[in-house]
């Protein structure tokens, strides 16, 4: 599909990420939840949660990420499992594990869950669980295996950052051992609770490089045989993300609440006003809700964007980083090198590389 | 024919390292089966076929997803080249060329991990 035939028409949605609520035992410093919490209540009910797949699969999609959040919070996720491998959904739990019992994940597995995620924060018992601020990392280990003797696929998901980065190899076999068949190591993107946390998350340039050489001679050794993705962090290079794959074009994301959103930070954009599943069709919201045109296509961007011959592979990069940093969330993302803006990447870099900057994590609020 | 697939669905902001090339090519006795973490879909938007996986899908043309349908782990690389060389019966077809294609997109369902080992 080119540009083109976007103008007139909204982009086909493929993927639903389901954040059913934002409750959850783990305290991570990275949590890509909203960092004021207490201002979102009121979610979804199983009623609604229903109506939306069905409206998504409508719009095209074809597969949902049943997330928050802990996903497994909700005494509902049975039914919603069963109505999304009813609307023919490729059905995606994406957990911390932690309150899950092996009955639980059987009843789940007979519903039709298509494939579990299970977020590990370190190789490393005592470090996970201080870094998840919860003791739980024997139990997620326990919940892999479980996952991958009834038959899942498992992804093993970890966040990187300063503290972790160089367990790779450690990470790698421990994916091995439980029997993944697909490993995430991505490292921590700067929005959210990992914005307050920068200076403690952000890695060294040489921790970072060693890594990546690590997980690229994993990856190849592995081929064929278990998917090892390294996400390398926009702060480290010269050119942004393209974030999302593009603002509301591939990914249509619906918050506890009911709000449908780009991505999971949007609401950090206070500009913006997300119009909720409670009071209008999926498919109205996603062809014309104001916030979702916002920043669809091209017609937004500034320059160095709007002439740039990147700006249909990385979209201009992330809104929600641009509006953290620059109080714009219509600024080229400063990730990019020739935003100019980008010496805040730069000096955040060089800020957390000195050795004696302080680095205590505020952990994530219930 | 040609039977390229078109990866429209993807992960946003994986780093694609460099496959090891050509290790994973098939013989013609391979018998390649879709790995369970893969699903064939009819998609009733585009009225074409799709493979779905975690987090990723993949659209495939007419001819992808005629190999692909008989990838059930019953069938070697070259029975299924013969059976479309068939199935296209009346066209001019070159059943190497056909052969070449069906090895060829096994082989990169291989690199993708979506064949069972």
């Amino acid at each position: 599909m080119t540009a083109q035939a976007e103008i007139g028409a909204a982009p086909r949605p493929y993927t639903l990420i389901a954040e059913l609520t934002y409750r959850c035992p783990l305290r991570c410093p990275y949590c890509s939840n909203p960092t004021n919490l207490a201002a979102h209540d009121g979610e979804l009910s199983t009623e609604e949660w229903s109506r939306v797949l069905g409206e998504a699969e409508a719009l095209g999609v074809v597969q949902v990420h049943f997330t928050g959040g802990e996903p497994l919070a909700r005494k509902d996720l049975e039914p919603l499992v069963s109505r999304a491998r009813e609307l023919g959904l490729y059905t995606n739990l994406v957990t911390s594990g932690v309150p899950l019992t092996k009955e639980r994940l059987a009843g789940l597995v007979e519903r039709g869950i298509d494939h579990v995620q299970v977020s590990i924060q370190s190789a490393r018992p005592e470090r996970a669980d201080a870094i998840a601020g919860y003791s739980a990392h024997p139990h997620k280990i326990e919940v892999m295996r479980w996952v991958t003797e009834l038959g899942i696929p498992l992804t093993m998901n970890v966040v990187l950052h300063r503290e972790n980065l160089d367990e790779i190899d450690e990470l790698v076999a421990l994916a091995e051992d439980v029997g993944a068949s697909r490993l995430e190591l991505a490292n921590t993107q700067y929005v959210a609770w990992a914005l307050k946390n920068r200076d403690a998350l952000l890695p060294t340039k040489e921790q970072l490089d060693r890594a990546a050489v690590t997980a690229a001679r994993h990856k190849a050794r592995l081929q064929g045989k278990m998917d090892v993705l390294f996400v390398k962090p926009d702060y480290f290079g010269t050119t942004p993300k393209a974030c999302m794959d593009g603002w509301a074009r591939r990914f249509v994301h619906i918050i506890p609440d009911g709000r449908v959103l780009p991505c999971h930070a949007a609401t950090s954009i206070p500009q913006l006003t997300f119009d909720s599943v409670k009071e209008r069709s999926l498919a109205d919201i996603w062809t014309s809700s104001k916030a979702l045109l916002a920043y669809r296509g091209e017609a937004w961007m500034p320059e160095p964007c709007k002439s740039c011959d990147r700006r249909n592979v990385d979209f201009g990069g992330c809104r929600c980083q641009a509006f953290a940093l620059t109080g714009d969330a219509s600024a080229t993302d400063p990730a990019c090198q020739l935003s100019p803006h980008h010496r805040l990447i730069e000096e955040a870099r060089l800020r957390a590389a000195q050795p004696d900057v302080p680095r205590r994590w505020v952990y994530r609020g219930r | 024919m040609s039977a390229k697939v078109d990866e429209r669905v993807e992960t946003p902001g994986d780093v694609p390292l460099e496959p090891s090339a050509r290790s994973l090519e098939p013989s013609p006795s391979f018998v390649p089966r879709l790995a369970k973490k893969a699903r064939l879909r009819h998609d009733r938007h585009s009225g074409g076929w799709m493979i779905i996986y975690p987090e990723r899908g993949l659209t495939l043309n007419e001819s992808a997803a005629e190999i692909v349908k008989r990838c059930d782990g019953t069938r070697t690389v070259a029975q299924i080249a013969a059976e479309i060389v068939r199935a296209i019966d009346g066209q001019e077809v070159d059943p190497a060329q056909v052969e070449r294609d069906v090895v060829e997109l096994v082989g990169e369902l291989a690199r993708k991990g979506l064949l069972e080992r």
